[in-house]
């Protein structure tokens, strides 16, 4: 029996033992075994054995839920664990897993029509903020102050700060509002972006890792000419950026790169400014690097296409995030134990940002009372350390820091490269949530990736096209009522 | 004795007056019934398109008047979107036509195997063009088997403007063709032999029947083949959304790729259905004179 089990059985025994015969258990092993089970559990009885007894699992046994998930990482962790939710739990759990470019949609359709078929969701901030907007998933802040609802050692304070503070935020467009007002999703998944190159070719070309963007940028070109964009008879680059037409586009990556330049999306006051000199200057050099030394395909490039591409050794470098480490590393990877990790490129003043996004759930308006619990029960379920911790097996970066520090975490990690050591100085010193809080962002975004495509294609100079961008995005504020 | 022969007629009336009010009423109301149906969803979508609903918040929401279509008319990105919608369903068109009848024309011959073919022929038509676009888009892919067997080296069909546009008409062409072949063989079968045999026996070349035989007889069945084809591709979604999003730029970016993407990135509804009724307009125009050609052409082959 591993450790989750062991203590999933703990934790029935100790509610038997004390809630009477309304919460009764299936028959639990016999105590005989239990010794048995896995070493780690030891450090556990005594200290949280209180806690436990106080805090009732069971306390809307036979309520069912339904989750959507979004094919990821955590997804397939979820999946793989839903199960022991419901023995712990007696919580019955439908889920429903859909590819991510269909996820958001029906999802929407799903909130906006009140219908309430979901009663838990993945969700993250930029998408929150509309539903937040129009009412559609409820504050969490209510079942986490409810001491009948969160365990006492569930522990708030274990979560990095950037991870709870981006899924804070009070309505206000714009910086300010972030970290402010409610929590709108229970952050589980730490999507950051690493640096990711292909240790055994830079060690052959005598190349070290870019320290800023414009080393990045050097050091593509100079690939590019060592290679001429072959190897071995297989079409070879330099770099691997995300380029679709997708919102994913800028938010993690790209938006690293803007701000730590010196860019950023929006000013203060919220006019644009995706059109400043700094702005610019980044833009010209991350798509001038793209466009000479990247592939010709960027503008159709999707996350999975950036993940499987550099898989399948067609990159020297990829700047994206750690949850594809896993992928790189697997058996059937051409790379595997070919790379190395380094921390984000910085501006020239020394700034290193890694745009973060987490994945999270997030709660339906529509659940009410017990169901409401139930789906509570679940998030406090898959937020716990325990679980995090087996979820990083897929790749699924936990956000609490005691999990990521967690020994069998630290063993995990430690298996690849200098990964443990690089990203543990990402989420300490350069995570930061980035992207303006606005209901507005996916649409901005879009307008945007369309004018990163335009440059793409030679339509226009970064100044003439972000000038057209900044235009757009200033009209799409102020129908909005954002601007005046 | 009148007046008395009057009034005893008159209880006998009203048993009739009610089988002739009720009757028709009752024998029309499930057509009426489906008519409410379909009308008054269009109705509140036409409402909508004059309010600035959001898809976040569909209940709160005011009358705006004709501002979703001036702001629509006024947008460059509606009138490349029309543009493509059309440059697509022109050109795609065409070639399923010419496809098509070149295939129908092919199978229509009693030759061995044929059977099998005409059944061969229905498959892309089984594939929902969402998984066709998928596996399109794999075949394509730069290292995908395309590439390979025209030895072309990585080329990125669906992200270069002119390849992925003609990826786009390629695949919807690819699944389409099919049913355009599939209507045309019928016609061609149901064409009656006398007066091919008789230009048979006059010598008469292969392009005169074509014009002045084939062609007469098989236009109703052209004009439904585009009564059914023009409104579908005019619709043309999935196989753009699951090859290149619409990319690269705006390059295949028709009417209800830009409806689809006001909705869910910029959640603006009311407008998207603007959008939306406006091709519907163009659909119904078109499908209206395309019937009314239908009918013509049947009544004269007829």
């Amino acid at each position: 029996m591993n450790k989750k089990n062991w203590y999933i059985l703990f934790s029935l025994v100790m509610v038997f033992s004390m809630v009477l015969a309304a919460c009764a258990q299936p028959t639990p092993e016999p105590a005989a075994e239990e010794p048995a089970a896995e070493e780690p559990m030891e450090e556990e009885p005594a200290a949280e054995e209180p806690e436990e007894m106080g805090f009732d699992w069971r306390q809307v046994e036979g309520q069912k839920i339904t989750v959507f998930l979004s094919e990821t990482p955590m997804a397939v962790a979820i999946r793989e664990h839903i199960d022991e939710f419901t023995e712990q739990t007696g919580i019955d759990v439908e889920y429903l897993v859909v590819a991510e470019s269909d996820y958001w949609p029906k999802l929407t359709v799903d909130l906006s029509s009140g219908a309430g078929q979901f009663d838990v969701f993945m969700s993250g901030p930029t998408i929150n903020w509309g539903y937040a907007a129009a009412e559609q998933i409820q504050s969490v802040d209510k079942f986490l102050e409810d001491p009948s609802l969160t365990p006492e050692d569930w522990d708030y304070e274990d979560f990095y700060g950037w991870a709870m503070e981006s899924n804070r935020w009070d309505g206000t467009p714009g910086p300010a509002g972030l970290g402010q007002g409610d929590l709108w999703s229970i952050p589980i998944n730490a999507v950051n972006n690493i640096f990711t190159y292909r240790k055994d070719l830079f060690d052959e070309w005598g190349l070290e890792p870019p320290d800023t963007w414009k080393e990045w940028a050097d050091v593509a070109r100079t690939i590019q000419e060592q290679t001429g964009g072959e190897i071995d008879g297989q079409p070879f680059y330099s770099v691997a950026q995300r380029g679709a037409l997708d919102l994913t586009t800028l938010s993690g990556p790209f938006y690293s790169g803007l701000y730590s330049y010196g860019g950023r999306d929006f000013n203060d006051d919220l006019t644009p400014a995706m059109n400043d000199p700094k702005s610019v200057e980044f833009q010209e050099l991350y798509m001038d690097t793209i466009k000479e030394t990247g592939t010709e395909e960027w503008p159709n490039m999707m996350w999975f296409d950036v993940q499987q591409g550099f898989t399948t050794g067609q990159y020297a470098m990829v700047f994206d995030v750690a949850d594809f480490i896993p992928t790189y590393e697997s058996e059937d990877s051409a790379i595997a134990g070919k790379i190395a990790f380094a921390r984000p490129p910085a501006g020239d003043d020394g700034t290193r940002l890694s745009s973060v996004w987490t994945w999270g759930f997030s709660m339906n308006a529509q659940a009410k009372d017990d169901r409401a619990k139930a789906a509570w029960l679940f998030m406090m379920w898959a937020s716990d350390k325990n679980n995090m911790i087996e979820f990083a097996k897929t790749g699924s970066w936990p956000t609490r820091e005691s999990a990521w520090n967690d020994p069998a975490v630290v063993e995990l990690s430690s298996q690849y490269a200098n990964f443990r050591e690089i990203f543990d100085a990402v989420q300490k010193e350069d995570t930061a949530w980035l992207v303006s809080p606005m209901v507005e962002a996916s649409a901005v975004e879009d307008v945007w990736v369309n004018g990163l495509h335009d440059y793409f294609f030679d339509k226009g100079t970064m100044q003439e096209i972000m000038d057209g961008v900044a235009e757009a995005n200033t009209q799409i504020l102020k129908d909005s009522g954002v601007l005046e | 004795m009148a007046v008395t022969s009057v009034t005893q007629s008159t209880p006998a009336a009203p048993p009739e007056r009610k089988r002739r009010n009720w009757l028709p009423l009752i024998m029309t109301l499930p057509a009426t019934l489906a008519m409410i149906g379909i009308l008054y969803p269009f109705g509140i979508a036409v409402y909508y398109s004059f309010t600035d609903i959001r898809i976040v918040s569909p209940n709160a929401y005011k009358f705006v008047g004709l501002q979703n279509y001036i702001r629509m008319v006024q947008n460059p990105n509606f009138w490349e979107s029309l543009g493509n919608t059309l440059f697509f369903a022109i050109v795609a068109l065409i070639f399923e036509l010419v496809l098509g009848f070149l295939i129908a024309l092919l199978l229509s011959q009693d030759v061995k195997g044929v059977g099998i073919m005409r059944a061969l022929l229905l498959l892309p038509l089984m594939l929902a063009p969402v998984i066709a676009g998928l596996m399109w888009k794999t075949m394509l892919s730069p290292g995908g088997p395309i590439n390979h067997l025209l030895n072309l080296g990585p080329y990125p069909w669906l992200a270069v403007p002119w390849s992925a546009r003609a990826s786009v008409i390629f695949i919807e062409v690819w699944i389409s063709t099919p049913f355009v072949a599939l209507v045309l063989l019928s016609g061609l079968q149901s064409m009656p032999k006398e007066p091919f045999e008789a230009a048979q026996v006059d010598g008469a070349s292969f392009g005169f029947v074509f014009r002045k035989l084939m062609l007469p007889m098989l236009s109703p069945f052209i004009l439904i083949v585009l009564l059914f084809r023009v409104v579908d591709v005019m619709k043309l979604f999935d196989i753009i959304f699951a090859t290149t999003g619409g990319g690269p730029m705006q390059i295949t970016t028709t009417i209800p790729i830009l409806a689809y993407k006001e909705v869910f990135r910029s959640y603006l509804l009311g407008s998207a259905i603007a959008k939306v009724l406006v091709l519907w307009l163009i659909n119904y125009i078109v499908s209206f004179w395309l019937a009314g050609k239908w009918r013509q052409e049947t009544a004269s082959v007829g």
